[in-house]
């Protein structure tokens, strides 16, 4: 039962690395491809590091494992604010497909 | 906190009389330490915190189903052929004003896929998302405001 779970879980978490990384790829711009890294990885490595906790099945791994997803989701949503915004000021280019930029406006007021 | 705190030390020592250093004995440790508090909070000073702690599994899975949804979206998105995408910088008039509760937020729609938090606006009254679909600007603020930011609150009232 255990194993069966083990291994749902690495396939989960594989499928979305690779999602991740095909995104990267893919996307037309700076700020979609942050999407991809910063949120499908994020989930992808959830996934894995769950599977690590849950086959080793001792305390010490359980809140290493708990630790690493809890840091990881408190520092990848700062790294990708950061990088878009600084992106965004630098002036990197957008997507043609854009269809709405309501900071621009902002950033003629301030 | 510092409930939080006495809680968890009484989960260790639980753990400690039990001689049993598992993840599932803390966690009982941890059940019944909430209990026993519990029980204590009439003679203790008046505090949030059970109420919160209550919510808090609820809100966590809540967030995890979000969060699965939306990346299987993503990822049928980066799958699909044509990748149709109208990404879009919208703006999000926030509600909640206490700085922790922005950051949280701000984490919150990064963390759900399909929107990034990029930027916010001075008074802090604006949250600027970038989002992978923003063919209908008012749908993607409707849902930030009541799927996440309606729930923030809720927990922490």
């Amino acid at each position: 039962m255990r194993e069966i779970l083990v291994v749902f879980l690495l396939t989960v978490g594989v499928a979305f690395s690779v999602v991740a990384a095909v995104g990267l790829l893919r996307f037309p711009d700076l700020y979609t491809r942050i999407h991809a890294a910063a949120k499908v990885g994020t989930m992808g490595l959830g996934s894995i590091v769950l599977a690590a906790a849950i086959h080793f099945n001792n305390l010490g791994v359980s809140i290493r494992a708990f630790l690493v997803i809890a840091f990881v989701f408190m520092t990848a949503p700062v790294a990708a604010h950061m990088i878009s915004r600084v992106g965004y000021k630098v002036g990197a280019r957008m997507s043609p497909k854009t269809v709405i930029d309501e900071l621009r406006d902002e950033d003629q007021k301030l | 906190m510092t409930m939080f705190l006495a809680n968890l030390l009484l989960a260790m020592v639980w753990a400690a009389l039990t001689g049993v250093f598992s993840l599932r004995n803390m966690a009982t440790g941890f059940v019944i330490a909430y209990l026993v508090l519990y029980a204590a909070s009439p003679v203790m000073k008046p505090t949030l915190y059970f109420q919160r702690l209550r919510r808090l599994p609820v809100f966590a899975l809540y967030f995890a189903w979000l969060v699965i949804v939306a990346n299987v979206k993503v990822a049928r998105t980066v799958l699909s052929p044509g990748m149709k995408l109208q990404p879009g910088i919208i703006a999000v008039p926030l509600s909640v004003e206490k700085d922790s509760l922005v950051v949280l937020l701000a984490n919150l729609v990064t963390l759900t896929p399909g929107t990034l938090s990029m930027e916010i606006s001075r008074d802090r009254r604006t949250l600027y998302v970038h989002a992978l679909d923003a063919s209908d600007p008012d749908a993607v603020r409707r849902d930030i405001k009541i799927t996440l930011e309606q729930k923030i609150q809720e927990l922490l009232s």
